[in-house]
């Protein structure tokens, strides 16, 4: 229990320190900028009691918030995502895993790629919809917030890919 | 009453969820007005901190091309330094007319120099922080200078930072005129480039030429007057009608923006307390 508490704060940790040191400067032609920390709350198992996921997803938004100077916004939408993480992981994952590897983190190996890429964008899309909903707060200069969320979805999606790749590479070398 | 507990047992989460909803919605809505959210702001202690040794890494990364900017610059103005005392021997000993206003209207001033910790140039509304704060005599509203001209107000200050609100935030609103000209009015950025802002409220009697330079005016006690904002890129017709609009290129570059200074104006508290007697007088009357 407190083992998974510690792992969980030093994740927490390094993908707040990965978002706000190097990811908060990547811009693309001054749109793209990819947002992690949705795959920190993507990465809880099915069985969690919802109101730790809910928890973590709030600490993670507001943490990242006091770094980025966006009072609420980042807190918002992964409260909201941490929401609805545990539904989409039910609709993605398929039926003969969820018995028996219900208290494994989901994850590419356990889910087959092509699933979790699904479960991955559903809520990267939800995220960055509800940031730059938040962060406009209208919908007059609709192109431009379309770009945003475009941009920053796809750059989200391609890094959490990326970084999923990195875990799998992992962890395929440690069952060798 | 033991179904009710039932049901709220088992949507703990549902409660949970609007609850931390609900808080994030009032910080987002509080920060504009709330003068004691420093702590959900960059210019905390710890984030700042965090940010400080970023770029501090950042500045060791790029010595090398400030090294060269410097040495560039130092030469440039020597040349300058040696061209302009011929100059000045040649015309008299005297001190000109000019010198004079220059002087006269920077004595009450003097600067601060800070480092800029953070950045940002991406939203609608953009803050930078700075390594400066109450204890090194920073208060909000006072002006921010770079090297390319203005940056913006001071809007929140702790004990060793500050945050800034850049020219280039959707908020900023700064009294600026013509070099040479009578006509003043606000600059206003949108959105968008950070090149670019637009200087709106200039009457349409106005016969402004591309290319002239706008300066702050002085009419509010944050800039001194005649410092240098940027040049008039285009002029058009306010949406409105009724006035000019002035494109205006900006000669700050924010996006790469390290040292700047902070304007402190002595006559400051003076004016400021003028101004509270006129309050008074005003309500009591």
């Amino acid at each position: 229990m407190i083992g998974t508490f510690l792992k969980r704060l030093l994740l927490l940790v390094l993908f707040l320190a990965l978002q706000v040191l190097v990811l908060n400067h990547v811009q693309i032609l001054g749109y793209a900028t990819p947002m992690v920390c949705v795959y920190f709350i993507l990465l809880f198992p099915l069985g969690t009691p919802r109101w730790q996921i809910l928890t973590w997803g709030f600490l993670i938004g507001l943490l990242q918030d006091i770094f980025t100077n966006t009072p609420g916004m980042n807190a918002a939408s992964l409260t909201l995502v941490a929401m609805i993480q545990p539904a989409i992981l039910k609709t993605f994952s398929s039926r003969d895993t969820e018995d028996n590897e219900e208290s494994l983190p989901p994850s590419a190996g356990t889910m087959d790629w092509s699933h979790f890429l699904r479960y991955v964008a559903v809520a990267v899309i939800t995220q960055q919809i509800v940031f730059y909903l938040l962060e406009a707060f209208s919908f007059f200069n609709l192109l431009e917030i379309l770009i945003n969320i475009g941009g920053g979805s796809l750059m989200s999606f391609f890094f959490i890919w990326a970084l999923e790749g990195v875990r799998m590479g992992g962890a395929k070398k440690n069952s060798r | 009453m033991h179904n009710l507990l039932d049901f709220i047992k088992k949507y703990n989460y549902w409660f949970l969820f609007i609850f931390l909803e609900i808080i994030s919605v009032v910080l987002l809505f509080r920060f504009n007005s709330y003068q004691g959210s420093i702590c959900f702001t960059a210019a905390n202690e710890v984030a700042a901190k965090v940010n400080t040794y970023y770029t501090d890494f950042y500045h060791f990364v790029h010595l090398k091309d400030v090294n060269k900017n410097l040495t560039s610059q130092n030469v440039h103005l020597q040349m300058q330094v040696s061209q302009l005392r011929d100059v000045l021997a040649a015309i008299n000993k005297k001190e000109t007319k000019n010198e004079q206003v220059v002087n006269d209207s920077l004595s009450g001033y003097t600067l601060i120099p800070a480092r800029v910790t953070s950045n940002s140039i991406l939203k609608n509304e953009n803050y930078i922080v700075i390594n400066k704060g109450k204890e090194d005599g920073i208060k909000t509203e006072m002006g921010v200078v770079g090297g390319g001209g203005i940056v913006g107000i001071v809007f929140l200050t702790s004990k060793h930072y500050s945050l800034v609100m850049p020219a280039i935030n959707t908020k900023s609103n700064i009294s600026c005129r013509i070099r040479n000209h009578r006509y003043f009015g606000y600059l206003q950025w949108n959105g968008g480039s950070t090149l670019i802002a637009y200087l709106n409220d200039i009457p349409r009697y106005a016969k402004i030429k591309v290319g002239e330079y706008v300066e702050t005016s002085g009419y509010s006690t944050v800039f001194p007057p005649g410092i240098f904002v940027g040049k008039v890129k285009s002029v058009a017709n306010a949406p409105d009608g009724l006035s000019l609009q002035l494109k205006v290129n900006l000669g700050s570059d924010f996006a790469n923006l390290s040292d700047v200074c902070i304007v402190v104006n002595k006559e400051r508290p003076e004016i400021d307390s003028l101004k509270a007697k006129l309050s008074n007088y005003e309500t009591t009357q």
